[in-house]
């Protein structure tokens, strides 16, 4: 794929209203690929209803989500698998009472082709489907540490395994672009290096992360670009040595009378 | 054992195909009469019929008693076609299933979105206002009385009439039958729809369509009930509404849920339950329904969410003692740092 | 003779809807108090009617007597409902209750086909059999007395969800126990009461029905779907919703037997039930209920 056409993720000018509470108000940012681009603000400043928009789990009332050029569907949650968009929860969402392998393979599905009835029948289409899926979530989970874990049934894992799992299956869908919704969220400070590092091999294979977090250790570490969203608006964007630096920031962050404070090392 | 219950369901779990088959194989040389045939013909009908209802109670994880309405509509499609417009018998056996995936369908688009309490509420209007049809439509149907003077099942002119020839013919299917639902079962289809089951978000954004899947599995249901109740009109050659009543739609999802919804060994099980039942109420029907009741009564108050929502249930609890450890950890960490 | 027999068709609905609409405010209150869909509720319906009836017909008892003893009896058994779901075991969601009440449903109509050995009663109507004439039409003066207590019924439930401190409780409930907590009630104080409330009603419209047609141990599945019918058009868990939903698909019904036939008439309630749950769930009036997933 030629580097135009992999433009990564892009939200114009999305809005949200539920009721009297406008939630998001004409949000524009750009997630290129193979870069790292993260969403910070305080609480309810609208950044899980942003990762809801662009993941089709809201509809939003005005504006648009494209994934390399291609306008994707609003509200259409199933459809995003089919535009290469993937996305992680902040509550971890795996698929309880199957086996490690059959919760990643579950991501690497959405990439086949092929009838459902087909399956019915079994024939060589499936099982080629299904060993295709299965060898590539192995291939994954041997590259990810896991592959130990293959048969285990997935909430026999710890935690922090369980969210890595979750990623595994979003990588199995060969996404362009993966939302990530605060990742770190439950993790012990421990494993926040080797999630690091997990995110940022994905932004190394050139895909486009949004990274929506609150641990700003961790996205300062690693983002290239940072927006920061206060009360459903972007209040500023730049990388993140600007963005720690700007008072306005601090103010949203702390309240007002803070911005005299340096910078915010939260 | 509940660990290892739950890891045998994650697997791909043929023993339980192979016991259904063997089950089957089986049974008739047990006790080959020909009264005991016919029973065994009865049971192999029901493990058609339940393997259908598995699509949705078990693999969709959502409670419909419209299971014994579509039983009744392929009876009545396959027994009218052969009584009233004197369509042969193979041909009544491929109509009515048709008839009854049609709609199943219907009812699948119009009801699979709603709430469980309101699911079961639909489903059951669903089957009721069939049973109402069979009743009612008296110069199609024979009205209460039921439809009388339905042919044998026949193969070009060749009748089956003998108690063995009905029992492996039915059995034949019951075994087909059963193999399809493995393979869906197992396959990404049968996964996905279980995903749904552990975490809709995610299956969602996974790319699966529950809309396309829940439609799927009312289909095979549909199909299933269609197999089913053409082959109990041409086995019983006359039916009567009765057979098909509300009591008939507690009783099947009852006996799927007490012997494994969600599971390949849940239909042969349940319907040697179920042919159980008829065997032994035969002396006592006027008892039936006051047992039956409380059988389920006390099997609802053991396993509140059924046999799968309990194991289901247990996970839940395992997750959250996970994620509350992990929180301890945390916390612990940050103490010492 | 167009307008009589529309007159005609219009109460002898009317009459039958009254019912269904009392029918229908048993559901609700369950529902408003445990969040759950009670499947015995059109059993409750067939044990007032039938109770009554037998008594009337086979014992001899006294009309009035009779229904008082039958509206007792099916109370008790709300009582006993209640005791059956909640006393024992640990049922506490919504769809748990919900699939117990079938089990109930089922042993309460098995329990009463023992007890009619499979026969059928009716009550004559309760204010004698001349019938009452309105613009050229007949009917039944049992229709009057159904309206005016359907009425009756649906302003004492207003009144006491409103101005009680036990009727705000079952109302505001809603099957949530920390809820319950800070109201200083226990969750099975509040079951008990709506199970009791839902009998009671049942018994009642059991009663109003009667007079207007056969009852027997088998009635009840049917009854029970027709009041979900109607509580479903006109919002599960609003009494006024419930009365009109109640009439408007009486009145249906008796357009389609009076204009049609009458053999499908009863199918009717299904096809309203399943077109309310598929494009309007929230009932005439949407309330506010999260009726889908």
């Amino acid at each position: 794929m030629s580097t135009k056409e992999r433009q990564g993720l892009r939200v114009t000018g999305v809005s949200k209203r539920y009721g009297g509470l406008q939630v998001l108000k004409d949000v524009t940012l750009r997630a290129p690929a193979g870069a790292i681009t993260a969403v910070i603000g305080p609480n309810g400043a609208g950044k899980s209803t942003l990762a809801n928009v662009i993941s089709g789990f809201v509809t939003q009332d005005e504006g648009q989500v494209f994934v390399n050029g291609a306008e994707l569907p609003a509200g259409k949650a199933v459809a995003r698998a089919s535009h290469r968009l993937g996305r992680t929860f902040q509550n971890l969402e795996v698929f309880t009472g199957m086996s490690v392998l059959q919760n990643v393979a579950m991501g690497a599905y959405s990439r086949q082709k092929g009838s459902h009835l087909a399956d019915l029948i079994r024939g060589p289409r499936t099982r080629r489907n299904e060993r295709e899926a299965e060898e590539k979530a192995r291939e994954l989970l041997r590259r990810f540490d896991l592959e130990h874990r293959a048969e285990s049934l997935v909430e026999s894992l710890p935690f922090g395994e369980a969210k890595l799992v979750e990623m595994v299956r979003v990588l199995a869908m060969e996404p362009e672009v993966v939302v990530l919704d605060e990742p770190a969220a439950g993790l012990p400070p421990a494993s926040a290096m080797p999630l690091a590092e997990t995110i940022a091999g994905m932004a190394k294979n050139g895909i486009g992360v949004l990274l929506i977090e609150h641990n700003m250790k961790l996205v300062m570490s690693i983002s290239d670009h940072v927006v920061v969203l206060d009360q459903g608006q972007v209040l500023t964007e730049g990388s993140p040595a600007e963005v720690q630096k700007d008072p306005r920031v601090i103010e949203a962050y702390l309240g007002p009378g803070h911005a005299k404070s340096e910078e915010l090392t939260l | 054992m509940m660990s290892r219950l739950t890891r045998s369901l994650s697997r791909n779990n043929s023993w339980e195909l192979w016991l259904t088959i063997g089950l089957l194989l089986l049974l008739p040389m047990l006790l080959a009469t020909d009264y005991a045939l016919t029973i065994w013909t009865r049971m192999a009908i029901y493990v058609i019929l339940l393997t259908g209802l598995n699509f949705i109670n078990g693999m969709a994880g959502m409670i419909s008693l419209a299971q014994a309405g579509f039983f009744g509509l392929g009876a009545y499609a396959a027994g009218i076609a052969a009584v009233r417009f004197d369509v042969p018998p193979v041909l009544a056996l491929v109509i009515a299933p048709l008839v009854v995936t049609a709609a199943a369908l219907l009812v699948g688009m119009m009801s699979m979105r709603l709430k469980e309490i309101y699911f079961k509420m639909a489903t059951l209007g669903a089957g009721f206002v069939l049973f109402l049809l069979f009743g009612r439509m008296v110069e199609l149907t024979g009205g209460p009385n039921g439809l009388v003077g339905i042919p044998p099942f026949s193969v070009f002119g060749f009748a089956f009439t003998e108690p063995i020839v009905k029992y492996a013919f039915v059995a034949l299917l019951a075994i087909i039958g059963a193999i399809v639902a493995h393979n869906l079962l197992v396959s990404r289809t049968g996964r996905a729809l279980r995903a749904y089951g552990a975490s809709e978000p995610a299956a969602l954004a996974a790319g699966a369509s529950p809309f396309k899947l829940r439609l799927l599995a009312f289909g095979m249901s549909g199909f299933y009930a269609g197999v089913a109740g053409a082959l109990e009109a041409f086995d019983a050659r006359f039916i009567s509404p009765s057979t098909f009543d509300f009591m008939m739609a507690v009783l099947l999802v009852v006996a799927l849920v007490l012997s494994g919804a969600g599971r390949m060994i849940g239909p042969i099980l349940g319907a040697l339950l179920l042919t159980g039942i008829e065997v032994f109420a035969a002396d006592y029907a006027d008892y039936e329904p006051l047992i039956m009741g409380v059988i389920f009564l006390i099997a609802v108050q053991l396993f509140p969410r059924g046999l799968a929502g309990e194991l289901a249930a247990r996970r839940e609890d395992r997750r959250e003692r996970a994620k509350r450890e992990a929180a301890a950890q945390t916390e612990r960490e940050v103490v010492r740092a | 003779m167009e307008t009589g027999l529309f007159i005609q068709v219009l109460l002898s609905g009317l009459s039958v809807g009254a019912i269904y609409a009392i029918v229908a405010l048993g559901f609700g209150v369950i529902f408003n108090a445990t969040g759950a869909i009670n499947f015995v509720q059109g059993e409750y319906v067939m044990v007032g009617g039938l109770s009554a009836a037998m008594l009337y017909e086979a014992w001899n008892v006294p009309i009035f007597f009779a229904i008082l003893v039958a509206i007792a009896v099916t109370t008790l058994l709300g009582f006993l409902t209640e005791a059956g779901l909640l006393g024992f075991g640990r049922l506490r969601t919504p769809a748990a209750i919900t699939i117990a009440t079938i089990a109930i449903a089922v042993i309460v109509k098995g329990a009463a086909m023992l007890i009619s050995a499979r026969d059928t009663y009716a009550l004559p109507s309760l204010l004698g059999p001349e019938a009452l004439r309105i613009l050229g039409a007949s009917t039944s003066r049992q229709t009057v007395l159904n309206l005016v207590l359907s009425v009756l019924v649906v302003v004492a439930l207003t009144v006491f969800f409103r101005r009680t401190k036990l009727g705000t409780t079952l109302r505001a409930a809603a099957g949530d126990s920390e809820t319950l907590q800070t109201f200083g009630v226990s969750y099975r104080t509040t079951a008990r009461w709506a199970f009791v409330i839902a009998a009671a009603l049942g018994a009642v419209a059991g009663a109003g029905l009667a007079p207007l047609t056969v009852m027997s141990f088998d009635s009840g599945t049917l009854l029970g779907l027709k009041g979900f019918a109607a509580a479903m058009l006109g919002g599960l868990g609003n009494p006024q919703g419930a009365l009109a939903g109640g009439l408007l698909l009486g009145v249906a019904e008796a357009v389609v037997s009076g204009y049609g036939t009458s053999a499908y008439a009863d199918v009717v309630a299904f096809v309203v039930l399943l077109a309310i749950l598929t494009f309007r769930p929230t009932g005439m009036f949407g309330t506010a209920r999260a009726v889908r997933t």
